[in-house]
């Protein structure tokens, strides 16, 4: 079954835990869109565990809402990524305050490196890319989170964040000419 | 890694936007059918409370904010006049008592250019057209109008001058009333707006 015929095109049932076919679902939902929640989470998050556990409470409530969902308002990517953004200022209401850099183990970091001391120093490198990340406004993280992060189209970034394509390059641009001032400064 | 299809980023930002597209991570690959069991064991997603009190708190805050704003700039609030623009206005001089012609003067001290918080109808001795020491005060009230309690046998006469900015409002639409015995002694005196007076107009 691909996943088109698998998304719903009306308010899909309730699936409940003891209700057969609840692992296929999240299967093809975390399938579908898993890896670009996850990564979205992950530049936002100040470690590959926070990441872990968003995602899943991500995974979680399109599981638990997934019959609220409807087609017709919005497509399945916008929606998840809607939960998404709730889900993370959830966390960052939890956290109260949040940390402004963190540079933890990359575990998750795709990509192998030729050497073991050249993935020391691709670590190194993203870690401080993603620690200025952290450091910048809510909007500026989010916007490079789904686009180098989730690696979206500008037009789905547009549609999650309910602005024009032309408005969310020029942001993106204005948000790493940001990020670019920061890392001149702790380079300086 | 180039995973993403070419825009045209600006040449300034090119190497930073090449770094970030090398910045992929991948979530564990058991986090999957970690969220299918998890999710098959009953959890649920569980949103932290939402802070209903500050939220609430802050609304409150901002409605304060914006009725004592409203109210310092209407100055209807006396306990807001600590915090409100005040000016001293001398009207002189005027026959304001029926006696001794145009010596008479009036000190009105108002809130925000409109409410009266202090009045006082003086008797201009030394002729140099405002207040002295040592001139007469015949009359002096608080905020609220007051009319002291004429004599047995008194007859009441009522005098005014319009029309100046003597609340500091910024229009030349106030007078000033004052009633007094035949004899000359002030028994009230307040603040009036031309507009709408006297049918339609409260004393100040």
């Amino acid at each position: 079954m691909a996943l088109r015929d698998f998304i719903p095109t009306a308010a899909a049932p309730r699936v409940r835990p003891d209700q057969p076919g609840a692992d296929e679902q999240c299967r093809l939902w975390y399938a579908a869109h898993g890896r670009a929640i996850y990564r979205y989470l992950r530049f936002q998050s100040d470690s590959a565990d926070a990441a872990d556990d968003l995602t899943a409470d991500v995974f979680l409530r399109v599981l638990e809402a997934g019959h609220r969902y409807d087609p017709a308002r919005a497509d399945a990517r916008t929606w998840i990524f809607g939960i998404a953004r709730n889900a993370l200022r959830d966390h960052f209401r939890r956290l109260k305050v949040r940390r402004h850099v963190t540079v933890d183990a990359l575990r998750d970091l795709a990509g192998d490196a030729p050497s073991p001391e050249e993935r020391v120093l691709r670590e190194e490198e993203i870690g401080q890319l993603l620690a200025a990340v952290q450091t910048l406004g809510a909007k500026d993280r989010e916007l490079i989170a789904l686009r180098y992060g989730s690696e979206l189209p500008f037009a789905d970034i547009g549609k999650v964040l309910g602005l024009g394509d032309a408005a969310v390059r020029t942001r993106l641009w204005r948000a790493l000419a940001r990020l670019r001032g920061l890392l001149t400064e702790e380079s300086a | 890694m180039t995973r993403i299809p070419d825009t045209r980023v600006p040449p300034d930002l090119e190497s930073l936007d090449a770094a970030l597209r090398g910045a992929g991570f991948e979530p564990r690959a058991s986090l999957e059918p970690e969220i299918a069991g998890r999710f098959a064991a009953g959890e649920r997603y569980a949103p932290s409370p939402r802070r209903f009190l500050p939220a609430a708190a802050r609304v409150a805050a901002v409605l304060v904010l914006l009725l004592v704003g409203g109210a310092v700039r209407a100055g209807y609030v006396p306990a807001l006049d600590a915090f409100a623009a005040t000016k001293v206005t001398n009207i002189c001089c005027q026959d304001l008592d029926g006696v001794g012609g145009a010596d008479d003067g009036v000190i009105v001290e108002t809130v925000a250019g409109t409410r009266v918080r202090r009045l006082m109808v003086y008797e201009e001795h030394d002729k140099d057209q405002t207040w002295s020491s040592g001139e007469l005060i015949r009359f002096e009230r608080p905020a609220d109008p007051t009319l002291v309690a004429p004599s047995a046998g008194d007859s009441l006469v009522t005098h005014t001058y319009c029309c100046g900015d003597f609340d500091g409002g910024g229009l030349p639409d106030d007078g000033v009333l004052v009633v007094s015995t035949t004899s000359g002694r002030v028994l009230m005196a307040a603040l009036f707006d031309k507009i709408g007076y006297p049918t339609n107009n409260l004393l100040r």
